[in-house]
């Protein structure tokens, strides 16, 4: 059967088929400047390259702008290392430098790691409290909530309604939707703060537009019921429902 | 005029008509300065396979959302506006029974096009974005029904893998990487050359070329949300330094205009390459020309919006602009249709935005009377068979129960419609915990839930499935919210606190009145939790007041060591503080699991295959403390289920009137706390 192609270059002929399959298949775009790019400098893209990306490079990159003095390097590199899981000693030695020269997510992340602790390293309250109370004092949104879960729960101290609404108070206005449920709860209940459903009602429907998946399922019950001082109202109710199955699909990441 | 250009509009106009695109080709002729055209650009966001306008669950048509319905607004802009450009914003192909259907119970054959992409192909789309939940069903998916050969590990080398029928418009998404190559998951952007009607700068009509640009974008936090699929093969890039590296390129090869397609919503808090929602700071890179944007389930433009988002310095919500770029946000599940409308003038080198006659609007599926628009037919008619084998699959029995599963006695002690959704959970937790959580696997595993349905809107607010098969739409009766499953790492103590607050149900009875007294309180019957396990054992002391109620708390026999720890399978509410209970606020959580209970009940039924009262629904963990009451002790149940109670093995319950007189269909009953 006579070809198209005879007479071609078969090189350049299969090069053709080639470069005609890729096109057609919609196969992994291949960008030819890529394989050379620049790394960024930003330590935070940089740390998402070395975690996530896996990229021995942007690792390398972060811990020469790190020895450089960078608060913010020294931390992402400090990250990046505690996240890999192999250096995590020396990870934790860079975000406490961090810490020290005053990079106030340094000492909210150190809070992190010694709450959930890691494979190999228990976790540690009494770490963990010391490093958020730094931060949140220091204006930390993410600390003052886990502040507030502490002083609910009295993990490292004894337990107070008031003071853990206090903090949810400071997070909530942070715009973290965990506080804000969680300081909607408070208001409902009356825990640590005067009961007051319509205070209650404002918070929940803020964490919800944040799509807080706990929020949005009280609005639905709330709208089902009559609670909260919200009429009952079916279609709210089934809108908020429907909503809820959504944001569980993607919910509200926690600080 | 040239009669075959106007041929060319003229099918054009018609099979716009028709839902069919415009054809696209490459027209290179200059276009002489001066030459005016408009283009509509089109936008749906957040589709989520809602293609029919119903609801797999109710089994029932719902006016208020799909795709034939959308339809029918993007045929009417298309009579509107000579040339309109169709894309989407993504969240497209999850989020429904159908798509459930065509991912993991009747995988879609390779030769096949997902039901979504088959109506969007035939309305004429000519470009997309990728959303989160385009992830949630895993990479190999996504490859395979987007007609695209990931170059991920875990997936074969791209040369080996089969090329599968895709959209037949391109997917662009410029900041997720494959961590194996460093490179694009999907073509990071589009040029695409829009045939419009145009008119020279005699007037004349004629018919000439615009190039427009299509990046996208995707939430960041995909990263955590389906970290299971995605963890170790994909990296997000920042949303901003991906639009600053490519949006140079696409002009450089003669984009006249760039539009971002941007799956988030906007946020002007400080920049961060990792933020959910970066359309804010996408609107200030360079080149943008406009933003379609989504993932937040909203309406922009909307003067009347309250949401926070739309109220930030620099977003003009009336005239749809987000510092000075046009942009607008469809809603969700296609009850709306983005619109932005460009004048557009040739300059002899590109086309130049006339901004000015910009028009943004995000255009409704609801009518002002609160009716809805008409369908379009052939999108139902391109996905029957789809569409009844949804509804076949909703419907195939999954198992099949020896007792009517009710709610009607769950205040009172019956665990019928109870204890099935504790087994699954417990199993699915205790399973989870063995194979990934070695250093709980010496912990119990127990598991608590409610009566979700009990009574609060009258004598249908109950669950009961009959006896006989059971099916997939069953699931939301025996379990109403759509949760996932979570479990918690709980103290003995932390287990007595839970119950005294679900305990909150009842009302304090003083045994000595002889005035009738209502048993049950205002404290909402979702949040009775209970276990109902042969292995814990408690009573709850009514005449007790709140805080005190619980007594005789055994587990295994023995009172309950208040240090013991125990894994506690429950939902994603409760475990994350919904209702308040103490200890419980997302701290003690040990794993979110991304199942549904729904999901994992569904499951456990196919595995153990007939539900029987004997063993999946008679075990009591708790009973009232027996108490002489000198008055009756009454609650509210649906009339005439008194067999029901008897069946579950209660005694001591009595109707005492048919109805109770709340005009709620409800009965009253009475209970003898002393048997």
């Amino acid at each position: 059967m006579p070809s198209i192609f005879q007479g071609k270059d078969p090189a350049r002929l299969g090069a053709a088929l080639l470069a005609a399959t890729l096109a057609l298949a919609g196969i992994a775009w291949a960008s030819r400047s890529a394989p050379t790019d620049k790394l960024p400098d930003e330590p935070l893209q940089l740390l998402v390259l070395a975690s996530a990306g896996h990229q021995d490079k942007a690792l390398a990159r972060l811990k020469a702008l790190a020895e450089g003095g960078s608060p913010v390097a020294r931390r992402a590199l400090g990250q990046a290392l505690v996240a890999r899981g192999t250096q995590v000693q020396e990870g934790l030695d860079w975000l406490r430098q961090a810490a020290d020269g005053g990079d106030v997510e340094a000492d909210f992340q150190l809070g992190k790691f010694y709450q959930s602790g890691s494979p190999g390293a228990p976790s540690d309250a009494a770490q963990a409290l010391r490093h958020f109370t730094a931060a949140a004092h220091a204006g930390h949104v993410g600390a003052a909530y886990y502040l507030g879960i502490a002083w609910r729960n009295g993990y490292g101290m004894r337990a107070d309604a008031g003071e853990a609404a206090r903090w949810f108070q400071v997070s909530a206005a942070g715009g973290v939707p965990a506080a804000q449920f969680m300081l909607a709860n408070a208001y409902r209940e009356g825990d640590g703060v005067a009961r007051n459903d319509a205070e209650a009602v404002r918070l929940y429907a803020e964490a919800a537009e944040r799509e807080h998946p706990e929020a949005v399922q009280t609005l639905a019950m709330a709208y089902t019921n009559g609670e909260l001082g919200l009429p009952k109202d079916p279609e709210q109710a089934r809108h908020y429902l429907m909503e809820t199955a959504h944001a569980l699909k993607h919910p509200a990441l926690k600080p | 005029m040239n009669p075959s250009r106007f041929d060319l509009t003229t099918s054009c106009l018609i099979a716009s008509l028709l839902l069919a695109g415009c054809g696209s080709s490459d027209n290179t002729a200059a276009v002489p300065a001066g030459t005016r055209t408009t283009l509509a650009l089109l936008e749906t966001t957040d589709l989520h396979t809602n293609v029919m306008s119903y609801d797999y669950f109710k089994l029932a048509e719902d006016k208020a959302l799909g795709f034939e319905r959308t339809a029918t607004l993007i045929a009417q802009a298309r009579q509107e506006f000579p040339n309109t450009l169709l894309l989407d914003n993504g969240d497209t192909i999850q989020g429904t029974a159908l798509s459930d259907y065509q991912a993991t119970i009747n995988p879609l054959a390779c030769d096949q096009t997902l039901a979504m992409y088959k109506v969007m192909n035939a309305a004429g789309y000519e470009g997309g974005g990728i959303g989160n939940h385009e992830f949630n069903y895993g990479l190999p998916f996504l490859s395979q029904v987007t007609g695209n050969r990931f170059d991920v590990s875990g997936m074969a080398e791209p040369a080996a893998q089969p090329t599968c029928k895709g959209p037949s418009f391109p997917l662009v998404l410029a900041n997720v990487n494959s961590v194996k190559s460093a490179q694009p998951l999907f073509q990071p952007y589009s040029i695409i050359s829009k045939t419009v009607t145009a008119t020279d700068p005699d007037g004349k009509p004629v018919s000439s070329t615009v190039k427009i640009g299509i990046i996208g974008f995707t939430p960041p936090a995909i990263m955590s949300w389906d970290k299971r699929w995605l963890d170790g093969k994909v990296y997000t890039v920042g949303v901003k330094e991906a639009a600053e590296k490519y949006i140079p390129e696409m002009r450089a090869k003669g984009a006249d205009l760039v539009v971002v397609i941007s799956h988030g919503g906007l946020d002007d808090s400080a920049y961060s390459p990792t933020m959910e929602n970066g359309s804010y700071h996408l609107s200030r890179v360079a080149g943008v020309d406009a933003m379609l944007i989504g993932h937040s389930h909203q309406i922009f433009p909307n003067a009347t919006s309250t949401v926070a988002q739309f109220n930030l310095p620099g977003v003009d919500k009336t005239a749809g602009t987000v510092n000075g770029v046009p942009t607008v946000m469809a809603n969700y599940w296609g009850k709306h249709l983005g619109v932005i409308k460009f004048d557009l003038t040739h300059d002899g080198k590109s086309w130049v935005i006339d901004k000015s006659k910009t028009v943004v609007q995000a255009r409704s599926a609801q009518n002002a009377d609160k009716t809805y628009v008409a369908i379009a037919p052939a999108i139902a008619a391109a996905i029957a068979s789809e569409h009844q084998a949804t509804i076949a699959y909703v419907k195939t029995p999954v198992g099949s129960t020896d007792f009517e599963m009710s709610s009607y006695f769950a205040d009172v002690g019956d665990p019928g419609a109870i204890e099935l959704v504790n087994q699954a959970q417990a199993d699915y937790a205790a399973k989870y915990v063995a194979a990934n959580l070695p250093q709980y696997a010496s912990l119990p595993v127990l598991s608590v839930s409610a009566p979700f349905k009990s009574g609060f809107a009258g004598g249908s607010d109950y669950t009961d499935v009959a006896q006989g098969n059971m099916a997939i739409n069953n699931a939301a009766d025996l379990y109403l919210y759509p949760n996932t499953v979570y479990a918690v790492k709980v103290s003995g103590a932390d287990i007595r606190n839970w119950l005294e607050t679900a305990a909150k149900r009842f009302n304090q009875i003083n045994p000595a009145l002889t005035t009738q007294q209502e048993l049950i309180g205002s404290f909402p019957g979702y949040n009775f939790d209970m276990f109902t396990s042969p292995d814990i054992r408690y009573e709850i002391d009514v005449t007790q007041p709140v805080g005190s109620r619980i007594v005789n708390l055994k587990y295994k026999g023995a009172s309950i060591d208040p240090a013991k720890e125990f894994i506690v399978a429950t939902n994603n509410y409760r475990a994350s503080g919904g209702g308040s209970f103490p200890g419980l606020d997302g701290s003690k959580t040990i794993y979110a699991s991304p199942d549904t209970n729904r999901d994992v009940l569904i499951q456990y039924i196919k595995t153990i295959k007939t539900v029987t009262r004997a063993a999946n629904g008679s075990d009591r963990s708790w009973q009232f403390t027996k108490v002489t009451t000198a008055g009756p002790v009454v609650f509210h149940s649906a009339p005439g289920k008194l067999p029901l109670a008897q069946a579950a093995g209660l005694a001591g319950i009595t109707q005492l009137q048919a109805d109770d007189g709340t005009g709620k269909s409800l009965a009253l009953y009475a209970i003898d706390l002393s048997r």
